[in-house]
This record gives structure tokens, C-alpha cells and sequence, in this order.
């Protein structure tokens, strides 16, 4: 008599689960940016002169820890020999840059929303693209969160997940901060 | 207290402070203005306080337009059409109706277009 016990093989249409939930939050995002009256305010400023240098500074600070989170994933799935031996640490090292980097963006997604709203008018092409990929990142984000956690989705979506994450992060910080440096001069402290 | 731990800690905290965010999002009102008399009209404060955060301290230009030299008065050469924006917004400027007052509003846009072109 043959065993009747199996493993359940990784679906597809699992996949769907994590990114159903990443749209959900996307569209969320999406809505209260529309649906909220932007309040054109100053809100975290820290040490910085105003509120947007300190945006365009986190955010950078946040794609810097996104970089080593996808250049240590790569390592991790052993597409990158860098380094060789791969220490202990590695992977809660690897977690701990996708933490900090999405801290960072925490209080910019605040006064983005808050305080200046979901942009729709292609009369500046740059914020709408803005607004769409930060809807789109926090929805990859939180598929990407789902998809590390539950084993049982296939082999293709944890890698592609956090690339999108990734491009959507560099979409946004391309259109903020990249901005601001080449338009309005580095942000003084 | 191992590495792992650490991290799984900063891994909480970042999602209390997301829980936070979301929450502040739909509790936050904006601050009054506090301007220095009770029914202080006073341009440069409004300014500061309300416009600077997207056009600069010395209407620069940010997020928001520039204002200073004469970008504002070319723009509108009209005072009216000036304050028409700040009363009702425009693109991604919002709208200073429920923010400002008339008096307010006009202290405002006198200030864009007088001081702050002889600003330095």
C-alpha cells in the first residue's frame, strides 16, 4: 500500500492571495488620496530647513536599504557570488534593510497623503506617476510581506514581487527626490 | 539579545508605526494658524505658515511654483485672479477657503506680490 501522505504543491492561483490583499491596499491608498482634502502643510522636518528636503533625503535613505535588501536577495537565492561565504547574519541582515527601508518612507507617505493628495492632473505628468507608483509600492510591499510568509505560493513569486517593490521604489524616489537634487538644489540640512 | 531578535523587535516597531501612520491619516487635523493678534491679518505669517511649506520660505519654488522674482505678478497680472487660486485651489494646490479668511487671503497674496519680490 502506497503512502497517502502528500505535500501540497505550490499553486498559481495561490499567488493570487498575497497580490488580491497588495491591490486591496494599493486602492485604498489610492482612494484616500483622492477622496482626502489635502491640507498643504509642512509635518516632519527634523533637522532639515522644511518638510520636502526631508522627504527627498529619506526617501533616498530608503532606496539605499532597498538596494542591499535586492543585491542580498540576489546573493541569497545564489545568483551573486558576493560575499563568498555567505555569514550567519546574512539573511536577518537582509530583513532588517527592508524593515528600515519601509520606516523610512513612513513619514513621507504621511505628508504625501495628508498633506498633498493623490495628483491626477497630466499637466505635470511627474506627481501622477508619483502618486500611481506609491500606491504601487505599499501594494507590492504588502504582497511581498505576504508572500515571505506563507510557503506555500510558488517558487516565481517571492523574486518577482520584490523586484516590483524595488522598481516602484525607485519609480518614486526618481520622481521626488532625483527630482528635487536636480531641480531645486540638494536639500540643505 | 541575538541579531534575529533584534531585528524581528524593529520589525514590530515598523508596523506599529505603519498602524500609527494609517491611523494619523484619519485623525490628524491641520494646526490653527497662530498668528500674533486674534485677528491678525499678517501676510508674512500666513505665508510662513501656510504657503511656505510648498513654495519655499522665499517663494522659491518647491513642490509648489515659484512665486518671487516676479514669477507671481507675471503669472497673474491680476491681484483677483491670484486670490481666486488661493481660494479655490488649482492641480495639486488645494483649496485656503476653509483655511483663511477674506482678509486673510488678501493679506496673503498682497505679501506674495509686494514683499516677497524685494525679499532676499
Amino acid at each position: 500500500m502506497t503512502s497517502t501522505s502528500t505535500t501540497a504543491r505550490p499553486s498559481n492561483v495561490k499567488a493570487l492571495v498575497p497580490l488580491t490583499v497588495g491591490a486591496a491596499v494599493a486602492i485604498a491608498i489610492g482612494t484616500y488620496g483622492r477622496v482626502h482634502d489635502p491640507a498643504g502643510r509642512n509635518t516632519f522636518t527634523l533637522f532639515f530647513k522644511d518638510t520636502l528636503s526631508f522627504k527627498a533625503w529619506m526617501t533616498t535613505i530608503a532606496l539605499a536599504f532597498a538596494l542591499f535588501q535586492l543585491v542580498s536577495a540576489v546573493r541569497i537565492y545564489g545568483r551573486f557570488p558576493y560575499p563568498k561565504a555567505m555569514p550567519a547574519w546574512y539573511g536577518d541582515a537582509h530583513r532588517l534593510s527592508g524593515t528600515l527601508a519601509f520606516a523610512c518612507t513612513l513619514p513621507v507617505v504621511f505628508h504625501c497623503l495628508w498633506s498633498l493628495g493623490f495628483a491626477t492632473s497630466w499637466d505635470n505628468p511627474r506627481t501622477v506617476i508619483h502618486s500611481t507608483a506609491g500606491c504601487f509600492f505599499y501594494g507590492m510591499f504588502t504582497a511581498k510581506v505576504l508572500s515571505v510568509r506563507w510557503h506555500k505560493l510558488p517558487g516565481w513569486m517571492l523574486p518577482v514581487v520584490g523586484s516590483l517593490t524595488f522598481v516602484a521604489l525607485t519609480v518614486l524616489w526618481a520622481t521626488s527626490s532625483l527630482w528635487f537634487f536636480t531641480n531645486k538644489g540638494f536639500p540643505q540640512g | 539579545m541575538t541579531f534575529k531578535r533584534v531585528v524581528s523587535g524593529l520589525q514590530i516597531l515598523a508596523l506599529t508605526g505603519a498602524a500609527f501612520t494609517v491611523l494619523e491619516l484619519f485623525v490628524k487635523d491641520p494646526p490653527a494658524l497662530t498668528l500674533s493678534s486674534a485677528d491678525s491679518a499678517n501676510g508674512a505669517e500666513i505665508f510662513q505658515q501656510v504657503c511656505a511649506g510648498c513654495h519655499g520660505s522665499k517663494g522659491e519654488g518647491q513642490y509648489g511654483k515659484q512665486l518671487n522674482e516676479g514669477a507671481v505678478l507675471q503669472s497673474f497680472p491680476q491681484k483677483a485672479d491670484e486670490a481666486k487660486i488661493v481660494l479655490n485651489g488649482r492641480g495639486l494646490m488645494p483649496s485656503f477657503e476653509s483655511t483663511l479668511t477674506p482678509p486673510q487671503v488678501d493679506a496673503v497674496v498682497e505679501f506674495t506680490r509686494t514683499e516677497l519680490q524685494t525679499a532676499g
